[in-house]
């Protein structure tokens, strides 16, 4: 096998975040990620439901997914597994997302060279192809805030392409 | 101020000039020059050469029509190759060459190839070089074709930015129409944008005096400035390449000599084109010569650049538009000759400097000759969206017919070749009025090439295609147009027939004397223009290019020195240690046999599968029975395809009732998931079966060996580890500093084995206890590759290393769910084929070799003896075993389960040994160690 | 039909190329033919010629709903090859190379058959091993093979970066000597010259639209033109297999999928080889005007559109820049796309349709270029005789019940 050591920058390099330009990208600390998924789910969670492109405001919400599923962030501790009464299918996700947030005056031209996205396209899930990775988008907070939920092994690859469309967007401004 | 140059006019700027360079010669421009315009500003005719016969060529146009200006371009050290001259921005410093052309384009050395023109007409290649062998004329032919050389040199920083956009209205192209429809949209309330090629918008407009009673670049600005308060974007400098699918423009935005484009795919609900009208080409004799050019191409020269593109000018047209460039050229200071295409005969005079032209009847000396048979409407982006194009006789020219959805042309692009009408037809589409096209006032006579003549005639500039060609092509049969093209190469060159397309049709319905729309219409490709391949390609380049998943025990492997490889899209731990790999593998290997090794087995996948019917469902997906299994058991078994090859194997836990984890090996999750998915939704309730990709929320800790027990005892989890209250194939739950640690005793290397999971954001804390658990019992990190090799020792497979495209589990020696169950499965079916029942598949079996032997060749295959020896199967997996001292190998062979014992020849690129087929297993065949009490 | 060689280039370069006749005719479609060949593009045009050159059967008409070599044949990417794994692909697709060898003058036309190897490379351990079998496989199959070592690779392709820098760097491969690229349009042409010369009607602008059927048995197509009889019918259609299927009432295991192909503009010679680099999905050649051609995976969708979108052109593009980084400053000139019939097993379909009097030529996925002859040569027996050879005889469309697949979804290039 090919050592490959080299070739990698150590994971975590950019660390928790940084700044190019007009782009803030930071680390967001939530205390829970519980994945559920069910038949009546969307009707069963009492937090708000985020898409695209409502501007999430509430600090426990759920990021609707699916049909037929949900993210909830910052909720209470639940078992896991199957519950019959509810019909819920329910998992700790919490180590399994990173989560970043993306602000700034440039921060729309940051997403929009991840993927095809627009506000007058509504989207009731929250799941995209962002740079061929799936995240959920969303915004919070502020009309030009932007959180992105990813696949912690991805986690190096998504700040790698966020820093890379930081810099052409801020070349872009410059030019 | 050269001659060519007037004193005023034009969009450059006078008081910034430019030096630049052309086949080594120095030469002044100014800013807004391009190269093209600069060059016929200092009475540079030759600027390059065509393609195949190397005669002398000047340029054609004034921006993308041109098919014979191109050059390598170099500034600043960098060079790029196939520039198109009248596209180029003349930059100071610049130094353009002649493409295809020794020393200069001036003095080629190949121009010679013209005197055997004959012997070199369309398709010769076809007709010869078939004795004795191509492979001998080839090479040469290779040498000579091709326009300019690519340095293998990687421009520094030549990277594309790229970027989706989308708005209510894109307007393709920003002359007068454009413009103007711009702006409606806008005023109405649309979003929108316009691109234009050039970097000054105004398209045509600068060849007219007045534009609604304003000066062109008063009235152009009046535009810009009313677009951009009504919210509209423009982008300069922007070509719109290609439509495609549900409204998708392509945009290549260019940006300073050197750089990349950057592309925007620009999703847009309306397309406006108004991407204006090409020259068109008259066919005459000897009409390649330098100084032959497109009418409105000269009167670009002039209104952009201030330049003349003659002095004595004869001017050849058909139609009524040609009057009012040609009275811009005479109140510019030219002295114009009419000539007239469709009576007289014309013909050049004149090689490298044009001398006269003669109509036929008189001969009358001029410097250039300006030529225009018509208005063609550019209409590729319509075409790639699958618009279709009617035949306008009075036009003479395709228009823009049935149109595709969402997109609409106005001005020039739809035939609307008056300035008035134009203007009111895009301002009608651009509030989104129906409009229909407006009559245009063009007179024109049908033009039809005169065929016959000794003197050429050419068709494509650059491929050096005459009509002769077309009339051995129809001649030959090669008449419909797409064999036409191909046949003879016209409209194949980097200009993409813009200039020839219509010319050639028009010579076909000559030769054949029909109607030129019977002829046919060539198709319209993406690109519009050639595009840069970069601009495909983006910065996401290098690590950013598949990018390979981390572990959350990346620091800790750094930190151990460990070689990180990449497996199955994950970077992992090979060894540890630097420098020769082996010994460290060997070593590792040898330890986990001895004591124990511990190995980072987090993208282990640990995929949830719950629901009321979770179990019937995963009773369906796998070829193991599933429903038997008790919470707290651990199974093996595959998952097949349809058609009953093994997709994956891994093992399954029960949790409980409706809960169940799916272990699939590590490089298959996201296909697993997919598999799961999938099938959940066809022919199962949904509502009552969900899966939960949980991989990446678990690290795994795996410690293998004798001492693991020892070792994860040490670790205070409060488990009673005992053999009887912790058999193989089980798993128990635990508590590790407050955090459950789900402990499955579950082996990939045929030791006692413990796999450990824990939640990601606990794994070092967890490693690192083990690691120095691990210390006292003589144990410590372990790679990939010692557990393959542990594996590859007890005869455990690796999916797709020992199994290929045909291996059912029966071959495998998992035949009991064939045999006996009865509940459906995925692949059932397909396991009692014809096929699937042959005695002679290939199986796995175990491969030993003689006492101090090297390891078999891993690829090499196992023959039948004899004269022509016959393929039976191959070595799929090959090491050298520390602990036992000897090789183990693995292989699927023909029959091979049952021919244990046999010795069999084993051949490797030439070279034969033998080896003897045995159980795939070497280790612990009793599994006393595995189950260790 | 004028014969072709330098003598008379050069005779009729002094007259003006007036002395050249038709390359092939334009004849009145008859009421009857012996064999009547759907599809005029490489294979049934193959057919065409194989089944009056080696069967003697000349009534034969080939119908072609366009122009001749329009399809598939018109718009691949030209390689030629037979590195594939089983040893019935090797017999089928080597029969094809041998025969493609001797074509030039079997036809008297010039189809440039470039033998300048077809290079597929290694990105790691297990690439390596694979491609070890691989090699292997070939060698015992009696194919031309040679294993090579990374440094053997970047003496042959000095355009390629095989260095550790390069995102999948290279260890090594197989090459494929006689392997190599061929004037596509020129093998149709050839092929339909050569067939019309032996009497065979070659029909465009014809299209078949129902077959006409008596007691069970075909017996005739309808077409655009009128009916026509036909003793036998052969469907060689590429990517309308299905749709032809429909009209005649057989089923086909067959997924039709735009695949695209690109060229750049003409430029020096940078590259004398064919180019396979699995890892990152892309293959290039450079053709002997100086474009470079390039090619990769399916667009995913089902279509019969012959064109593709971005996130395919940018995915096959982007890897070759990645393969090749001196190349980002070329430019693409053109791109387009075919349709291909994709199989279960990624092998060809030959044999009976199932409806009695219909054979089938179909199911070549992205690699019936290359099989041009082999699958007109083995069209014409199956048409001629109803019997299969032994090397046709695997590819038969029963294998799908049977089971006995031949799986060459590695060999046959881009994942599917």
């Amino acid at each position: 096998m090919r050592d490959d050591r080299n070739k990698w920058a150590a994971s975590g390099t950019l660390g928790d975040g940084f700044e190019i330009g007009d782009v803030v990208v930071s680390r967001v600390r939530v205390s829970r990620q519980l994945l559920v998924s069910g038949p009546r789910v969307r009707t069963q969670i009492d937090v708000p439901t985020v898409g695209w492109p409502e501007i999430c405001e509430a600090t426990t919400y759920a990021l609707s997914l699916r049909r037929d599923r949900v993210l909830v962030v910052n909720g209470d501790p639940v078992e896991d597994g199957w519950d019959d009464a509810t019909s819920q299918a329910r998992s700790d996700a919490s180590d399994l997302y990173s989560v970043f947030d993306l602000s700034g005056r440039d921060a729309f031209n940051v997403v929009k060279r991840g993927t095809e996205i627009s506000m007058e396209s509504p989207s009731r899930s929250v799941l995209r192809r962002f740079f061929g990775l799936q995240v959920m988008l969303y915004r919070v907070q502020a009309e030009d805030r932007f959180r992105l939920h990813v696949a912690r092994a991805s986690e190096d690859a998504l700040l790698g392409y966020l820093e890379s469309a930081a810099g052409s967007a801020w070349a872009a401004r410059s030019r | 101020m050269t001659s060519f140059r007037m004193p005023t006019g034009g969009l450059i700027d006078r008081t910034q000039p430019i030096s630049f360079t052309f086949d080594g010669t120095a030469y002044q421009g100014f800013a807004g020059d391009t190269l093209a315009s600069a060059l016929l500003a200092n009475g540079v005719r030759v600027m390059g050469r065509s393609f195949k016969y190397h005669r002398p060529r000047s340029v054609w146009g004034a921006w993308v029509d041109e098919p014979n200006a191109i050059m390598t371009v170099s500034l600043d050290g960098r060079d790029l190759p196939n520039c198109l001259a009248t596209t180029t921005p003349l930059e100071d410093g610049m130094q353009a060459r002649s493409v295809n052309a020794w020393p200069s384009a001036q003095f080629d050395i190949k121009g010679g190839l013209d005197l055997f023109h004959r012997w070199l007409a369309a398709g010769f290649y076809y007709k010869t070089f078939i004795w004795p062998d191509w492979h001998l004329f080839e090479p040469s032919i290779r040498r000579m074709a091709g326009l300019g050389a690519v340095s293998h040199d990687v421009l520094d920083g030549y990277m594309s930015d790229q970027i989706h956009d989308r708005c209510d209205v894109l307007v393709v192209g920003g002359g007068p129409a454009g413009l103007v429809a711009a702006v409606a949209a806008a005023q109405s309330g649309q979003q929108v944008v316009l691109v234009d090629d050039h970097p000054t918008l105004g398209g045509s407009g600068y060849q007219y005096d007045r534009i609604e009673d304003m000066d062109p670049q008063g009235w152009v600005a009046a535009q810009v400035q009313a677009l951009t308060a009504a919210g509209g974007r423009l982008l300069r400098g922007t070509t719109a390449f290609g439509v495609y699918d549900h409204g998708l423009v392509g945009l290549a935005e260019a940006g300073p000599f050197g750089t990349a484009p950057r592309l925007w795919r620009m999703r847009a609900d309306r397309i406006i084109l108004a991407s204006g009208a090409l020259d068109r080409q008259i066919t005459f004799a000897n009409n390649d010569r330098p100084g032959v050019m497109s009418l409105f191409g000269a009167a670009e020269y002039l209104a952009r650049y201030g330049v003349m593109a003659g002095r004595d000018i004869a001017v050849l047209s058909n139609h009524s538009f040609a009057d009012r460039v040609t009275q811009r050229l005479t109140d510019a200071g030219a002295r114009i000759v009419p000539v007239d295409p469709v009576t007289d005969t014309p013909r050049v005079i004149g090689v490298k400097t044009l001398k006269a032209i003669d109509t036929g009847t008189r001969t009358h000396p001029v410097d250039t000759v300006l030529v225009s048979g018509g208005v063609t409407p550019l209409v590729h982006l319509w075409r790639h969206a699958g618009g279709k194009l009617d035949w306008c006789d009075q036009r003479q020219a395709f228009v823009p017919g049935a149109a595709p959805k969402g997109m609409v042309a106005v001005g020039a692009a739809n035939g609307t070749f008056d300035l008035e009408p134009a203007l009111e037809e895009a301002r009608g589409v651009g509030a989104a009025e129906t409009t229909t096209r407006p009559s245009c006032s063009i007179k024109l006579t049908r033009l039809v090439p005169k065929l016959g003549t000794t003197a050429r005639q050419w068709i494509d500039l650059q491929h050096d295609v005459t009509l002769k060609d077309i009339e051995m092509a129809a001649r030959e049969n090669y008449v419909s147009v797409e064999h036409l093209k191909r046949y003879t190469t016209l409209g194949m060159a980097s200009d993409q027939g813009k200039t020839s397309n219509m010319a050639g049709l028009a010579a076909m319905a000559a030769v054949q004397d029909v109607a030129l729309p019977e002829v046919g219409t060539t198709t319209f490709r993406p690109p519009f223009v050639p595009i840069p391949l970069e601009t495909y390609h983006g910065r996401i380049s290098g690590e950013l290019r598949n990018p390979v998943k981390r572990l959350p025990l990346e620091a800790r492997h750094r930190a151990a020195d460990a070689a990180l490889c990449e497996y199955g899209g994950w970077l992992r731990p090979g060894w540890y240690g630097s420098g020769d790999p082996k010994q460290h593998i060997q070593a590792e290997a040898k330890m986990a046999r001895e004591t124990a090794g511990i190995l980072d087995g987090s993208p282990l996948g640990k995929i949830e599968v719950m629901g009321p019917d979770a179990e019937a469902f995963l009773n369906f997906v796998y070829y193991n029975t599933i429903r038997t299994m008790k919470p707290g058991q651990i199974r093996y078994g595959f998952m097949l395809t349809e058609g009953g090859i093994v997709y994956d194997d891994g093992v399954v836990s029960r949790v409980g009732q409706n809960r169940f984890i799916v272990s699939c090996s590590s490089s298959h999750v996201d296909g697993v998931r997919a598999h799961l998915e999938a099938w959940r939704q066809d022919g199962n309730d949904p509502d009552r079966i969900f899966v939960h990709d949980l991989t990446q929320h678990w690290a795994t800790v795996t410690v293998t060996g004798p001492k693991a027990r020892d070792l994860v005892g040490a670790l205070g989890l409060e488990v009673d580890l005992s053999a009887a209250a912790f058999p193989h194939m089980t798993f128990r739950e635990a508590r590790f500093h407050g955090h459950t640690v789900r402990i499955a005793r579950v082996s990939f290397s045929g030791d006692l084995c413990y796999e450990m999971s824990i939640r990601a954001s606990q794994a070092e804390r967890l490693w690192d206890a083990v690691v120095a658990a691990g210390q006292a019992v003589g144990a410590a990190p372990i790679g990939i590759e010692a557990m393959s090799i542990l594996r590859a020792e007890k005869g455990y497979i690796i999916i797709g290393k020992d199994t290929d495209g045909e291996t059912m589990p029966h071959d495998l020696g998992v035949s009991a769910p064939r045999d006996r169950k009865t509940a459906a499965y995925i692949g059932d079916r397909s396991l009692q084929s014809e096929t699937a029942q042959e005695a002679c598949r290939k199986t796995l079996v175990g491969l030993a070799v003689a006492e101090g032997d090297a390891p078999l060749v891993t690829g090499a295959h196992a023959i039948t003896t004899g004269g022509s020896p016959r393929s039976v199967g191959y070595v799929t997996s090959s090491y050298f075993s520390p602990f036992l001292g000897h090789p183990v190998a693995m292989g699927l062979i023909e029959g091979g389960a049952a021919r244990i014992g046999e010795t069999i020849e084993v051949w490797h690129d030439g070279e034969r040994r033998t080896a003897t087929l045995c159980a795939p297993c070497f280790y612990d065949p009793d599994g006393g160690r595995l189950h260790a009490g | 039909m004028t014969q072709y060689s330098a003598f008379r280039l050069f005779r009729e370069g002094l007259r003006g190329h007036k002395g050249w006749g038709k390359a092939w005719r334009s004849p009145t479609l008859q009421r009857a033919y012996d064999v009547v060949i759907i599809g005029g593009g490489g294979h049934g045009l193959a057919t065409a010629y194989y089944l009056a050159r080696n069967h003697g059967i000349r009534r034969v008409a080939v119908l072609e709903k366009g122009w001749l070599g329009g399809g598939n044949t018109g718009r691949n990417t030209t390689a030629i090859r037979s590195n594939y794994f089983y040893p019935e692909s090797a017999a089928l697709y080597d029969l094809s190379v041998r025969l493609y060898e001797g074509l030039s003058k079997e036809l008297n036309y010039n189809v440039m058959f470039s033998q300048r190897g077809m290079l597929v490379c290694a990105h790691s351990e297990h690439d390596m091993e694979m491609a070890t079998r691989q090699y292997n496989a070939m060698r015992l199959n009696g194919i031309d093979a040679e294993l090579l070592t990374r440094e053997e690779i970047r003496k042959r392709v000095p355009i390629l970066n095989v260095s550790d820098t390069a995102r999948f760097p290279v260890h090594g491969g197989v090459n494929q000597p006689r392997g190599g690229t061929g004037r596509h349009d020129a093998v149709a042409w050839g092929y339909a010259r050569a067939a019309d010369r032996l009497g065979v009607d070659i029909i465009q602008n014809c299209e078949v639209q129902g077959f006409v059927m008596e007691a069970g048995r075909c017996v005739g197509v309808q077409t655009s033109h009128g009916e026509v009889r036909a003793g036998v019918v052969g469907a060689a259609v590429a990517g309308h297999s299905s749709v032809l299927g429909q009209l005649a009432g057989y089923d086909l295991p067959i997924h039709s999928y735009a695949l695209q192909a690109f060229v750049s503009e003409p430029i020096k010679p940078v590259l004398d080889t064919v180019v396979l680099a699995p890892a990152y999905g892309t293959y290039v050649s450079q053709s002997d005007k100086g474009g470079l051609v390039l090619g990769g995976g399916l667009d995913r969708v089902p279509s019969y559109g012959q064109r593709g979108n971005m996130p395919v052109q940018e995915g096959v593009i982007g890897s070759l820049i990645e393969m090749m980084p001196a190349l980002a400053k070329v430019k693409l000139l053109r791109h387009w796309g075919g349709i291909v019939d994709v199989t279960p097993d990624s092998s060809p379909i030959l044999g009976p349709s199932g409806v009695d009097g219909i054979y089938l030529n179909c199911g070549w996925g992205t690699g019936g270029f290359k099989a041009i002859p082999a699958g007109g040569y083995l069209f014409a027996h199956l048409l001629a005789t109803g019997q299969h050879t032994d090397i046709s005889r695997p590819f038969d469309l029963s294998r799908f019940k049977t089971g006995r697949l031949v799986d060459e979804s590695a060999a046959s290039g881009i994942a599917h």
